[in-house]
């Protein structure tokens, strides 16, 4: 049975920081724009409005994501291990009032495996989705974003990805949706769970183990699906920065134009639902077509990796 | 009640560190604008236990907690003056990470999965992946699951339904350590239990739910918070008292929710199981 993940809701402020302004915020290691802008392709993050909160982002694209379907569980993917919500467990309850669900539709928080929760929360709703047992009209929304904003000290990942505040949401479900899912993979390397403790030896050790891992998961998500590196056409990246998908495609021997980075200089890293952005401005700009392969490519904190394939259908 | 599986609860451990170091915070500065500012400031003026800590953890750690208090301040309603955050311990020792390791390493690979409704206890490190690098087990898949609140420690088992494969079985870890309260509400103890699921143990998972009845039972046992009950039925297994066919309710609890999780002794425990091991009491050097 084929499960599949429908077009994506982005949630995406309006008001944007400087990346080098956020980088000195942060008291990163000095860097200006110029150089963020012209080597990394970091140019601006996205920032909520003083009066917007990160829970109605999340929540709206979830509602337009489901439109008028029910789905029997809600996965939310977050990186932030404190958000500006959830301090009295009401984010459960909040999702399922404004969502209309019932009372007994789970609502779980995947995490702690840093900024590849998405990409993993789509992975447990498909394997939900064809549990024996399972009804063929059942569906799981997604949810994904987290407020970078709200800690500027580990907003900046050095060297360098700038976070930022955005919200996504997806369906999934058998036999119906916009994106076939075909495989994925994860990985980890643990040396690196001190995190922004890291010391700059570890960090200097984090960017080279990124990029083999990056690579070792695309291959083994594509070997999942049982499909090659000549059949992907497009790679939606995790959106660190351009030097990491430089590194990554020489590796991988993969044509960097087919990483999919027009979205990295306007917003930069925006926690685990980088590819799902890229994925949605690159269908909404006309630039997909059924029957094309993409990779779906998401990087944690930790360190974690994530890739998922997918295959562009039909609309209905 | 939701849904009934294969599986069964094969081993449990326990670990707990009584009087937590809870400690107050002072005045802190709310502005992210002018947080490298004052972060001197706050740091001579923070209250002597506190300023321990900091001298420990670092500038880098002292800005992030300041962010999070900020957070906290805009999002609870704690005064500042009785606001209390859990300190890192001096030893880096975590409840999850002793709960573990009395557990002991699984027979196969098998995934690992942690259940916490908070933060991790250092804020600027990541406590999953290290609970993986330190252990050193075989671990198939890691997986960390929040916003469950009080009722996580028994709201997990309808996941666990359809996520685990009883003949590969999985181990949770459920954490209580709230990070930050009000002086008059601070826990007594925190608390970790590490359950591992499987085909082959003595007790048998029936259902869980957070509301209506699990029906008429043997034994009832309940408590505050994600570990919630869970306490209980390990203490009940030190001091053998069920019998094959009794009926166990583990209730998790907070003021306004609380979660059952419904279990079966299989087969008559007939005296406390091989595996069973006092609670961890996390002590000494904070």
């Amino acid at each position: 049975m084929a499960v599949a993940l429908s077009r994506i809701s982005m949630r995406v402020p309006t008001e944007r920081d400087l990346a080098a302004e956020a980088v000195a915020r942060s008291r990163g290691p000095a860097i200006d724009q110029r150089l963020l802008s012209r080597v990394l392709k970091l140019e601006k993050s996205p920032r909520l409005a003083a009066d917007d909160r990160m829970i109605d982002l999340i929540l709206d694209a979830g509602r337009e994501a489901l439109g008028d379907l029910r789905p029997s569980m809600v996965l939310y993917g977050h990186t932030l291990l404190l958000q500006p919500f959830g301090h009295r467990d009401e984010f459960g309850p909040m999702a399922r009032g404004r969502l209309g669900l019932a009372a007994d539709v789970p609502v779980y928080g995947i995490s702690r495996i840093g900024c590849t929760s998405v990409l993993r929360a789509a992975d447990l709703a498909r394997r939900y989705l064809v549990r024996p047992g399972a009804a063929r009209e059942e569906a799981v929304l997604i949810l994904g974003g987290d407020q970078g904003t709200m800690a500027g000290t580990l907003r900046v990942i050095p060297p360098y990805a700038v976070c930022g505040d955005a919200a996504a949401a997806f369906v999934m479900r058998c036999d119906a949706g916009r994106y076939r899912f075909l495989g994925t993979a994860a990985g980890r390397d643990t040396r690196f769970h001190r995190n922004a403790r890291m010391t700059e030896d570890e960090v200097r050790k984090f960017g080279a183990s990124s990029t083999s891992n990056v690579v070792k998961v695309i291959d083994a998500a594509l070997a999942s699906a049982a499909l090659k590196r000549c059949d992907v056409d497009w790679i939606m990246p995790h959106m660190a920065n351009a030097v990491m998908w430089r590194n990554v495609c020489r590796a991988l021997r993969f044509d960097l134009d087919k990483v999919y980075l027009d979205l990295l200089p306007e917003l930069g890293h925006m926690f685990g639902i980088d590819a799902l952005a890229a994925l949605q401005h690159a269908d909404h700009s006309g630039r997909l077509v059924p029957g094309q392969r993409c990779l779906l490519v998401a990087v944690g904190q930790g360190a974690f990796f994530q890739a998922t394939v997918v295959e562009v259908l039909p609309e209905l | 009640m939701k849904t009934e599986s294969e599986l069964t609860v094969e081993a449990m451990a326990v670990a707990v560190e009584d009087g937590p170091p809870y400690l107050p915070v002072g005045e802190f500065p709310t502005d992210p604008e002018k947080l490298w500012e004052v972060l001197d400031e706050w740091a001579e003026r923070a209250p002597a236990e506190l300023r321990q800590v900091i001298e420990r953890m670092g500038t880098g750690w002292a800005a992030v907690v300041i962010e999070f208090l900020s957070s906290v301040a805009a999002h609870i309603d704690i005064p500042k003056p009785v606001l209390r955050m859990l300190s890192v311990r001096a030893d880096g020792t975590e409840i999850a990470e002793a709960a573990l390791a009395a557990l002991g390493a699984p027979r196969q690979p098998q995934p690992l999965l942690l259940v916490q409704a908070t933060a991790d206890r250092d804020t600027t490190a990541m406590l999953l992946p290290r609970l993986v690098h330190e252990l050193a087990w075989p671990v198939t898949e890691e997986l960390g699951v929040t916003h469950l609140g009080c009722s996580g420690g028994t709201a997990i088992l309808d996941m666990l339904a359809w996520w685990v494969d009883p003949r590969v079985g999985a181990t949770v870890i459920i954490v209580d350590q709230p990070q930050f309260v009000a002086a008059d509400r601070l826990p007594e103890r925190l608390s970790a239990v590490a359950l591992r699921f499987g085909a082959t143990g003595p007790l048998e998972v029936l259902g869980c739910g957070t509301e209506g009845s699990s029906g008429n039972v043997d034994y009832r046992f309940t408590g505050p918070g994600a570990c919630g009950g869970w306490l209980d039925l390990h203490r009940a297994l030190g001091n053998p008292r069920l019998r094959g066919g009794d009926r166990i309710v583990v209730q998790s609890r907070a003021d306004d929710q609380a979660g059952w999780g419904l279990i079966r002794c299989k087969s008559v425990i007939g005296g406390r199981p091989l595996w069973w091991r006092p609670p961890v009491r996390v002590t000494g050097s904070r």
